[in-house]
């Protein structure tokens, strides 16, 4: 083009540079190939007939049926129904329809009844894991163990990648790690509880006074956005340990804060213990309880969500028609109307791919645990 | 606004990214600038401060450069601002009397602004992608609609693969037909490489000429040794790696294709995630093992060095695999020479300049096959290897096979590389993007007044449209009260240094 414009520097050139650089038009019949370094004679915004072949489209998303969802969805519905049971409960406490002595009754109920199920529970699973050895080869049975331990060893698709990489790694640390009979785990259960319920006696009064010179309004309100953010943060479905991800650790820390606040304004240390307890068992000891039911059998499972979410109903019914009507409300939209609508709009999901992903390096389990230590 | 002589052009070329930094959008501006330059057109580069590099600078053939003073946020992208820059913009277009505005990289936010304030004026906009970007996390999604918003407007778009335009019209739903594809290239003569050619050579390719040019470029070739011995001799840091890598550079010339010593592998690149180091560092034990004369080098820095050190500890590899660390531009040919295999593990490129540079030094390129890696080079330059740790070890130990057989020219691969790649065809093949869109023809066929921005706009989806619409629309009425507040008459034309002649 330069050649050009110097054979006639005093023509006054209008289009100088769309005459084009090589001889475009003939020998069309080369067929054009996917390359850069080779100079082919078609113009640069040429589009191949092979454009776009290799893109994919949903390769790896996962086709969801309802009823699948609506049982995932249960998760979500025992954790709502723990909440509703800790506000409740309180609730209660703060108006003086229930004793602080009779919550203190309550919680070493429950506290007997959580040991209960997940003693029956994990000797259930155990007993399902041993006859699966049984019947199958060693390492199928370990297999059998790690699903056992997590209810959904096969992570749900949608998560990150390098969520579910961490989180493989994490079951291979658990598969390392599990302690070979129930009943150490049950003592050392027993012994940090005990620990639990001495630490939170000795801080009650300390918790009480918390909030003294805030108002209640602002405490509540408070309260209830770190509960909402307990909601949105907790790890419904935990492999290894509730707190394993930083999620879930924030998400426990703000189900916790939202119980000291509404505990510091219950006036009595006994009230305050008794609600504190009540909140630690539920939301630190209960997710593992529930585990080990959903693992060991898919009826326990189901009752005991409708066991939980009938015995918050019961708890809130005596106190306020609408609270109980909005929380039957919550439950039926997140267990039959979100599930459908998840369901009605996979069908526009398109997740793209092609030769532009950045690739994932497929190493060994080995190797990648060995990079990453460090 | 006077025009430019006919057949010339006034271009701004603005990306977030030039030098002092480095990397392949950097490159690419300055090389193509050089070019348009040589080619008689104006060329003014637009881009943020870097450091207390601010204001107007003059680089190499009178390339002006903005260093505008704006805050760099993260990786050297600044903050965007949407309206911000639109004042400073505006009095460097009407100073400079721009015709064309060209934009660089699609994460860059100055480019993406300064397409929307020249469209406002009413500036032919051309841009370019450089980069490959997923569709599903946050990030790209946020990146991909401000492309869609950027490239509904634009005259034309150019992308550096063809994977990257598959990628890109994808992204910003565009239509395929008015993206181009034009690669990088690199500038051979400074990648020439080091063994003399052999007789051997010279009998396959005849004529006086070809043997008076190979006659050049070893005289070159000595001259450039000399002044790097000076240029080690300045400076004592410098000074071990100059003569090391004339030492190596020795040794390789006398082992080319014997068994007296080993082979050397070179890899080069930012020590990152997304370059492949992991692989590598999980490679590099099994390659050390399965080929005991091997060598390897590595170049360059950044956060998982600690990760090849530890390895290179680990399995005692301290006498086979060097890390040289962070090498500079100028010094990559002397570190490249000294390799007879080039390893690039790379997750994702959209064109890898390192491949062609390292095709040019006469080495054979092993690459992972990912974005636009497999049209660069010819089979015969580069073998291509799935991304995990065993298609590496196998494409590498058959690149170890070919060199091991010989019969490879170093200086027959370049010149052939030299044939595919250089700037001067870029810049050709850039400049006709231009005047497609400049020439009297483009006016007639796209409605460039305000009614047909906003029905483009308006495209881009039901919300994300109107939205668009919305801010064209401010950014006009901010420019009409920019135009009342200090009207264009009022701006001095900045001379053209060097003039442009007709």
């Amino acid at each position: 083009m330069r050649q050009r414009s110097s054979d006639t520097d005093d023509e006054p050139p209008m289009q100088p540079a769309v005459a084009p650089l090589a001889p475009l038009s003939p020998a069309k019949r080369v067929p054009w190939r996917k390359v850069l370094w080779a100079r082919q004679p078609y113009d640069d915004t040429h589009t191949a007939e092979s454009f776009l072949e290799e893109l994919v489209v949903n390769a790896t998303v996962p086709q969801r049926d309802y009823a699948t969802v609506v049982w995932s969805a249960l998760v979500v519905d025992q954790q709502v129904a723990t909440v509703t049971a800790v506000g409740g409960a309180s609730h209660a406490l703060y108006t003086g329809r229930v004793m602080p002595r009779q919550l203190l009754l309550a919680d070493a109920l429950l506290m007997l009844l959580g040991s209960l199920l997940w003693l029956a529970s994990s000797a259930w699973a155990g007993a399902k894991a041993a006859s699966a050895a049984g019947a199958a080869a060693a390492g199928a049975a370990t297999a059998a163990e790690l699903a056992a331990l997590s209810p959904d060893a096969s992570p749900p698709k949608h998560r990150h990648q390098h969520r579910r990489r961490h989180r493989r790694h994490v079951q291979q640390q658990q598969r390392d790690a599990t302690p070979p009979s129930w009943r150490a785990s049950a003592l050392d259960g027993v012994g940090s509880m005990a620990a639990l319920a001495l630490a939170t006696a000795l801080l009650s009064p300390l918790l009480g006074t918390l909030t003294e010179n805030v108002s209640s309004d602002t405490t509540i309100a408070c309260a209830c956005l770190l509960l909402l953010a307990h909601l949105y943060l907790h790890d419904y479905h935990f492999t290894a340990a509730l707190t394993a991800q930083l999620s879930a650790s924030l998400a426990l820390g703000c189900a916790v804060c939202g119980s000291v606040l509404v505990a510091s304004r219950l006036g009595s240390p006994a009230a305050v213990y008794a609600q504190l307890l009540l909140s630690l068992e539920l939301y630190i000891v209960g997710p593992y309880c529930r585990r080990q039911v959903a693992a060991a059998s898919h009826a326990a499972h189901a009752a005991l969500t409708a066991g939980m979410i009938g015995a918050a109903a019961a708890l809130l019914a005596r106190q306020s028609a609408l609270a109980t009507s909005a929380y039957c409300c919550a439950l039926l939209f997140i267990t039959f109307i979100c599930p459908m609508w998840l369901v009605r709009i996979h069908k526009f999901k398109a997740a793209i791919n092609g030769p532009w992903d950045e690739a994932v390096p497929r190493l060994s389990a080995a190797v990648s645990r060995q990079l990453s230590q460090r | 606004m006077d025009p430019p002589p006919p057949g010339r052009l006034r271009l701004l070329m603005v990306s977030d990214f030039f030098y002092p930094n480095t990397g392949g959008v950097e490159a690419h501006i300055y090389q193509l600038s050089q070019c348009l330059l040589a080619a008689g057109h104006k060329v003014v580069v637009l881009t943020h401060a870097y450091g207390d590099r601010c204001g107007v600078r003059h680089l190499t053939n009178g390339l002006k450069v903005y260093y505008v003073p704006r805050l760099p946020i993260t990786q050297s992208v600044t903050l965007p601002t949407l309206f911000g820059g639109f004042r400073l913009l505006r009095h460097i277009l009407i100073r400079e009397r721009i015709t064309l505005l060209h934009a660089h990289q699609a994460f860059s936010t100055m480019a993406h602004e300064a397409v929307l304030h020249a469209r406002t004026m009413g500036l032919p906009v051309v841009f370019t992608d450089h980069s490959l970007f997923g569709f599903a996390d946050a990030s790209s999604i946020l990146v991909n609609k401000v492309l869609k918003f950027t490239l509904a407007d634009v005259h034309a778009v150019i992308c550096v693969s063809h994977t990257s335009k598959e990628n890109t019209v994808l992204r910003a739903c565009i239509p395929p037909t008015r993206v181009s594809v034009i690669p990088n290239a690199v500038d051979a003569s400074l990648f020439e490489p080091d063994a003399p050619p052999v007789p051997q050579a010279a009998a396959l390719h005849p004529g006086k000429q070809q043997q008076a040019a190979k006659r050049r470029r070893q005289q070159q070739q000595q001259w450039l040794r000399r002044r790097r011995k000076t240029q080690a001799g300045s400076d004592g840091n410098g000074a071990d790696e100059g003569s090391s890598a004339d030492g190596g550079g020795s040794s390789s010339s006398s082992s080319d294709g014997g068994d007296g010593s080993g082979i050397t592998i070179v890899a080069l690149s930012r020590l990152v995630y997304r370059k492949g180091i992991d692989l590598l560092a999980a490679i590099l034990p099994e390659l050390c093992a399965r080929h005991p004369r091997v060598q390897f080098l590595i170049g360059g820095d950044g956060p998982k060095r600690p990760l090849l050190e530890a390895v290179v500890r680990e399995h005692g590899l301290q006498g086979r695999v060097q890390l040289v660390g962070a090498v500079p531009h100028e010094q990559v040919r002397s570190l490249l020479v000294q390799g007879h295999v080039f390893l690039n593990c790379s997750l994702t490129e959209a064109f890898c300049m390192a491949l062609v540079e390292a095709a040019a030094a006469g080495l054979l390129v092993v690459s992972t096959r990912v974005g636009g890696v497999p049209e660069v080079l010819p089979d015969e330059m580069l073998l291509l290897a799935e991304p995990s740790p065993d298609g590496l070890v196998a494409a590498v130990g058959q690149a170890l096979a070919r060199v091991a057989a010989g019969g490879r020219d170093p200086w027959a691969q370049h010149a052939a590389v030299r044939e595919m790649y250089s700037w001067q065809a870029i810049a050709a093949r850039t400049e006709r993007v231009y005047w497609s869109v400049v020439g009297a023809g483009a006016a007639a066929c796209r409605d460039d007044s305000m009614a047909g921005r906003l029905e483009r706009y308006v495209k881009c989806g039901k919300w994300f449209g109107p939205i668009c619409c919305c801010v064209a629309a401010v950014d006009w009425l901010y420019w009409r009260f920019l135009e009342w507040v200090d009207p264009a008459a009022g701006i001095e034309p900045a001379p053209d240094f060097p003039p442009l002649s007709g």
